[in-house]
């Protein structure tokens, strides 16, 4: 009976053991959304659209992203640059190009698919929003080039801390 | 157990049978053994410049070009073998040595020989380790084609083109090695009537479409498998658009029909499907401004209309002025509301005379080229059917065909001709008359009046005698009176030639000339060429308006008020009816004084089957989508309000078949028969019968014989001034004989004022011995010309030239 009490007893400490062991580690998990987590550098989350060293859109328009997207949700109009004001490298600019960020499953062919590396997928996994509009990404939101693992002002119209 | 003919040859192991002569390349298709190319191209034969075809012929010391190398018996070939493969990979490098490879910027990606050649047969890498050549990128070679140097591998098909096809040897190759160039004559634009096909056979993305360029990627358009709608040739292409906008038109080969080919009209004229002037929507007149209505509304509002009128004034006072526009399924349910539901036989959609159906054979397109005789009467195919005239071409210049013209004036392809007899503008129901008559019974007619000397006249019948296939081409819209019945007499008489073999092409230009007379809308005749009772001509409804004896006009997509001889008079007569109802695609001048307007969709938006002057039957897809009814529901609501027996069709397809049913000669016309390539027609019944008079040329005091040319770049409803083949267009001109001219004192250059009728027409004198003396052509080169208000609408018409 008394040694059944104490191995009752040995067992408890063994168990509270983890409790106070892990009371006083560090945590796994982290305040999201005060926190953010830092993505391998090779995680596919919101596209992004890459400008050349001089400033001028990578992008020429081809429409090779659209036509390998597996779903379809990449619509590229193309038009031809003025040699005066080139709005890319080559004799073509896409002058709309929008994706379907709802459609989107976030494969990664696009990139693939890009023969001058315009179109890349980043790190930006804060994709949440109460509108389906917000979804379209269009010229204007995709050039936006941040910082690696920068949260700003994401084109879904979040505002979070860095 | 072969027959001569046939050859006996192993490709890749496989045994293949084919006909004597046939080409490597060919052979080798057959058992579906492909062998890549560049420069060769079905239609332009064998040139071996580009080596991408190279092939092991067993025996033969070194590779040859399956290209140039015709079957021989027991041939034993290899395609596929160490050396051959090592010669294309070699080939494709040399190819690609200065090539750009701008692939993503190159309106060929993605249907690009190169491209797909390079993937296949291609070693992938490259040993080039200099800079790559840099030449000019973008070029216009003319107003629609850009061309890209770098990216010529100077395969030779353009210049190829411009030689063997079209006979213009416009593009030529400049320069020796890495400076080759296609080149025009003096850096002039290369602006033939056919230039944009270049575009398409171009193996690369050298030449292209200056309105397609970069705006989309081939695989982005849809591609409608439709038909041309400027001529009666009904060529067809493809319309390629994207979000509903159009993007480009190409060629889709139809041997039997364009042979491959499409024109500048066809690939470049289509800015009228956005043009402004569009019209999108119904609407009546009510004191003098237009207010928009429903469509179905606006058309019960017509149909009580018109009933009101046959109520009031009998079925005579109403007419219907079709036009040769039309689709087959359009012009009939128009032909079954005005002659079934109406009553009356007021119908016609032309100024001209003509009957359907031929004494003789009704040819189609091939025949032009297996007959031994072409034989073009009053038709001027460069302007008028652009497709059909490279027809021709090929014909004399590549299966030994005999060109013959009887013509009133001098056309482009009278150097083709082994004779060429112009007569006298106005004396072509003489001209015919002789030749009948010379043909029958001998005699060469009267120099005086119809300007053909006796010897000509002779040869041209000894040319016709020793034809043993004829083919005879004329154009009923430039025969004057009624000329058109001399001429079918002279076809009988063609026809019983003993040992000749014959047929005719009506080669009316209009897109379904053809149909609009086999759907009988005719004043004398129903579908299928079934006479029925007289009713008015289309001259004769406008001179019944001006004597206020009709009281109500429809008219379909035609606009008299430009077209019709006669100008300011049609004009006054249409303000004088009591309901004029224009339903039409574009607003015009006549559409103007309408009371009531109904939309029409037209070509690009419109779908349905037209009959082409070969009497083929094919099926005009739709190729953009439009919110506005097709015009066959517009009438068939007219028909259901009226009739006591509704009809009901669900698609364009019910009514084709109710033609099928109903109209003679359409017996096997279905959705199905005309898929691919359209059916031709049963020929129609012709009620030709007995020999015409020689009508009397009218004479005036003084002046000139008017006559009007067509031309195929007019600046009208379809070509704007900002369309891209803007650069055709001609100033307004008048063609003197030298003769005429000493006598008026003109010289080149000249302004000149032609008076008739009250209307004045100025034009620059060009002197071109294009007429006979005693006339002057006038090409009719735009709308605001009004050329045809100085026509009288008589056979002939007679115009007073002075200097201005
Ligand atoms: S990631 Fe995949 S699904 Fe998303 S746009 Fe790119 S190709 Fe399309
Ligand atoms: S992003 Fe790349 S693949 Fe897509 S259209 Fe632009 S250049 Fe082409
Ligand atoms: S332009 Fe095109 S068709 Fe002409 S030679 Fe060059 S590659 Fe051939
Ligand atoms: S020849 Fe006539 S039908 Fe053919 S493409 Fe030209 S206009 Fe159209
Ligand atoms: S295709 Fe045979 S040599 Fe060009």
């Amino acid at each position: 009976m008394i040694a059944k009490t104490f191995d009752g007893i040995k067992n408890l400490l063994i168990g509270l053991g983890v409790t106070f062991r892990n009371l006083v580690s560090k945590p796994v998990t982290f305040s999201y959304p005060e926190d953010k987590r830092i993505m391998p550098e090779r995680y596919r989350g919101r596209h992004f659209l890459n400008r050349d060293e001089n400033g001028l859109e990578r992008c020429v328009g081809c429409s090779l992203c659209s036509v390998n997207c597996p779903v379809g949700c990449i619509h590229v109009v193309a038009a031809e640059n003025n040699p005066d004001h080139p709005v890319s490298e080559g004799e073509r600019y896409a002058e709309t190009y929008e994706i379907n960020l709802l459609r989107c499953i976030y494969c990664g062919y696009c990139e693939e698919a890009c023969p001058v590396d315009a179109v890349v997928l980043r790190e930006h996994y804060e994709l949440a929003d109460y509108d389906r509009d917000n979804y379209i990404a269009t010229k204007s939101d995709l050039l936006v080039y941040p910082e690696p693992n920068q949260f700003k002002v994401n084109i879904l119209g979040n505002t979070t801390r860095v | 157990m072969s027959d001569d003919n046939q050859v006996n040859i192993t490709i890749n192991d496989q045994p293949v049978t084919v006909p004597k002569g046939t080409l490597l390349v060919d052979a080798a298709k057959e058992v579906g053994v492909e062998i890549p190319v560049f420069c060769y191209h079905e239609k332009l034969g064998p040139f071996g410049c580009c080596r991408m075809c190279l092939v092991e012929v067993e025996k033969m010391p070194k590779l040859t070009t399956a290209c140039t190398q015709t079957v021989m018996p027991d041939m034993v070939v290899r395609t596929e073998s160490p050396k051959v493969v090592k010669a294309q990979q070699g080939v494709l490098e040399f190819t690609l040595l200065n090539h750009p490879l701008d692939c993503p910027v190159c309106d060929k990606g993605g249907e690009c020989p190169l491209q797909d050649n390079t993937f296949k047969f291609g070693s992938g890498t490259t040993r080039m380790e200099f800079d790559r050549a840099d030449n000019d990128k973008v070029t216009p070679l003319s107003p629609v084609i850009t061309i890209d140097r770098e990216r010529c591998i100077a395969c030779q098909r353009c210049t190829r083109y411009s030689d063997i096809i079209e006979q213009e040897q416009a593009l030529v190759m400049l320069n020796r090695g890495f400076k080759n160039e296609v080149h025009t004559f003096c850096d002039e634009p290369y602006a033939t009537r056919y230039s944009g096909n270049v575009i398409d056979i171009c193996p690369v993305g050298a030449l292209t479409n200056t309105e397609f360029r970069f705006k989309a990627r081939s695989w982005n358009l849809d591609n409608a498998e439709t038909l041309c709608a400027h001529c009666g040739c009904n060529c067809n292409m493809t319309l390629g658009s994207r979000t509903n906008k159009l993007m480009r038109i190409q060629t889709r080969p139809n041997d039997l029909v364009d042979d491959g080919w499409i024109c500048d009209k066809a690939r470049f004229g289509y800015d009228f499907i956005e043009s402004e002037d569009r019209l999108l929507e119904a609407g009546t007149v009510v004191g003098g401004a237009r207010k928009k209505v429903n469509a179905l509304d606006a058309a019960v509002q017509v149909a009580d209309s018109l009933s009101k009128i046959v109520d009031e004034y009998g079925p005579e006072s109403v007419g219907f002025l079709g036009s040769a526009y039309g689709t087959n399924e359009e012009l009939y349910l128009y032909q079954k509301l005005f002659r079934s539901v109406l009553g009356t036989n007021n119908l016609d959609h032309k100024t001209y005379q003509d009957t359907p159906g031929l004494p003789i054979d009704h040819y189609d397109f091939l025949n032009v080229e297996t007959a031994n005789l072409v034989l073009l009467i009053g038709s001027d195919p460069a302007e008028e059917l652009p497709i059909l005239d490279l027809r021709i071409k090929k014909a004399v210049t590549r299966r030994g065909v005999k060109l013959a013209i009887l013509n009133d004036q001098k056309t482009a392809l009278d150097k083709f001709a082994e004779l060429s007899s112009t007569y006298n503008v106005g004396a072509d129901g003489a001209a015919l008359s002789a030749l009948a008559n010379g043909l029958a019974e001998g005699g060469a007619g009267d120099e005086s009046v119809t300007g053909i000397s006796a010897e000509q006249m002779k040869s041209l019948v000894e040319l016709i005698r020793s034809g043993k296939k004829v083919c005879v081409v004329y154009n009923p819209a430039s025969l004057t009176g009624n000329s058109i019945h001399m001429l079918k007499h002279l076809l009988s008489v063609i026809g019983k030639i003993p040992d000749i073999e014959c047929g005719a092409i009506p080669a009316a230009p209009s897109t379904n000339a053809v149909g609009a007379m086999d759907m009988g809308i005719l004043p004398d005749f129903s579908p299928g060429g079934t006479p029925a009772d007289k009713g008015l001509s289309a001259m004769e409804m406008i001179d019944k308006a001006e004597s206020g004896e009709l009281k109500a006009l429809l008219m379909y997509r035609s606009n008299p008020v430009v077209d019709f001889p006669g100008g300011k008079r049609v004009e006054a007569a249409l303000k004088n009816l009591n309901l004029l109802v224009v339903h039409d695609m574009m607003e015009t001048e006549t559409s103007q004084l309408a009371h009531i307007i109904l939309p029409s969709n037209g070509p690009g938006y419109d779908e349905g089957t037209t009959t082409n002057i070969g009497g083929r039957v094919q099926y005009r897809r739709r190729g953009l989508n439009t919110k506005n009814l097709p015009d066959w529901k517009i009438v068939s609501k007219m028909i259901n309000s009226l009739s006591e027996e509704p009809v009901e069709y669900i698609t364009s397809f019910n009514v084709t078949e109710e033609i099928s049913e109903k109209v003679p000669g359409y017996g096997e016309i279905n959705k199905k028969s005309i898929r691919k390539e359209g059916k031709t027609r049963e020929p129609v019944t012709s009620v030709n019968g007995s020999v015409p008079q020689v009508e009397k040329v009218n004479s005036a005091d003084q002046g000139l014989k008017l006559r009007v040319a067509t031309r195929l770049f007019t600046r009208d409803k379809i070509l704007s001034t900002s369309s891209p083949l803007a650069h055709h267009f001609l100033p307004s001109t008048v063609n003197v004989h030298a003769d005429d001219a000493a006598k008026l004192g003109f010289s080149e250059g000249d302004e000149a004022v032609l008076s008739a009728n009250g209307a004045e027409v100025r034009a620059k004198v060009e002197i071109s011995n294009r007429c006979n003396p005693g006339a002057v052509i006038v090409p009719m080169v735009a709308d605001d010309q009004g050329v045809q208000g100085l026509a009288g609408g008589g056979s002939v018409s007679w115009v007073e030239v002075k200097k201005g």
